[in-house]
């Protein structure tokens, strides 16, 4: 089992390779060929609908977003406490309440929390397979939310 | 879907009473129940849009520190979280406590979430930092703005 995970540990660095850069960081950088040929990436190039899209999303960086995202780090982490300070605590507390809404605990101690609830098996075996209705509800509500997300 | 993950952890809090407290055989079906409404409110719910949120509500300029910063303190509780459950829960008194407390600070999260998050639907990326600057703050940071950039940022939302 570990060597499987091993396995596909050592897939995602092959894969890293072919992860294009971000088009935006490219032309900060002044390498302006480089980020048009990432951007193609992102789109199809035989919908004339894409390549339209490519055109538009080259322009907007062009000239209206370049100018953004490069300030030193200093100014950034000031700016960031001083002026966006309300912003950061509901990121801050968005992702304590989704740690604190009991999911990954839950799921991490599956097979103790459904013995402790009477319905271990004999074996340790028993108690994992237990969990796996749990793994499979949070499996298709996860797929339900690409639905419901933007309601 | 908060106040569904509070009430989910309601439930197995009872369960748990039920099995120990009152020896009743529906205590592990109760159980069983909260657990997987637990589950089911969480991807709806403060699963997928605390990551949806936070890639909106900080202005582009100091988006990549924010993002470093909250990603850092998530795995943070992460940890403190996955750490002490299985020692405070190893009593049965722990395990009624540890469920309450847990559904208590839920309650409280989504409850300050309710008052300041507004709805960002139908606002432009680039104005939703905004809504969150009071006045004052808002004088502020156009002066950085003209400070870093020569520009006013009225200028951007002309162009856009």
């Amino acid at each position: 089992m570990l060597l499987f995970e091993a396995f596909l540990a050592l897939l995602q660095i092959i894969l890293m390779y072919f992860i294009t850069e971000s088009p935006r960081w490219l032309f900060q950088h002044n390498k302006k060929q480089k980020a048009i040929v990432a951007l193609r990436k992102f789109f199809k190039e035989t919908d004339p609908k894409g390549r339209a899209e490519v055109e538009s999303e080259i322009y907007r960086i062009e000239h209206l977003e370049t100018f953004e995202g490069s300030i030193p780090m200093r100014q950034a982490l000031y700016e960031l406490f001083n002026i966006y300070d309300r912003g950061l605590l509901i990121g801050i507390l968005l992702f304590i309440g989704q740690q604190l809404s009991g999911y990954y605990v839950l799921l991490s101690y599956g097979p103790t929390i459904m013995k402790d609830a009477g319905f271990g098996g004999s074996s340790e075996r028993d108690n994992i397979i237990n969990t796996i209705p749990l793994v499979l509800v949070s499996c298709i509500t996860s797929i339900s939310t690409i639905f419901l997300s933007d309601k | 879907m908060m106040p569904v993950s509070a009430l989910a952890l309601v439930i197995i809090a009872i369960g748990n009473y039920l099995i120990y407290y009152q020896d009743s055989a529906a205590g592990p079906w109760v159980t069983l129940v909260g657990l997987f409404l637990c589950l089911i409110a969480f991807s709806p719910g403060v699963g997928s849009q605390s990551f949806v949120l936070n890639s909106e509500i900080h202005p582009l300029q100091v988006r990549s520190e924010a993002l470093s910063l909250i990603t850092a303190i998530n795995l943070l509780t992460g940890y403190l979280t996955t750490a002490f459950f299985l020692t405070v829960t190893t009593t049965s008194v722990g395990k009624v406590a540890t469920y309450s407390t847990l559904a208590g600070v839920c309650c409280l999260v989504w409850v300050f979430l309710y008052k300041v998050l507004p709805e960002t639907k139908g606002i432009p990326l680039s104005d939703i930092p905004e809504l969150f600057l009071s006045p004052e703050k808002k004088v502020l940071a156009e002066e950085i703005y003209l400070q870093f950039f020569g520009q006013s940022s009225d200028r951007k939302k002309q162009l856009s």
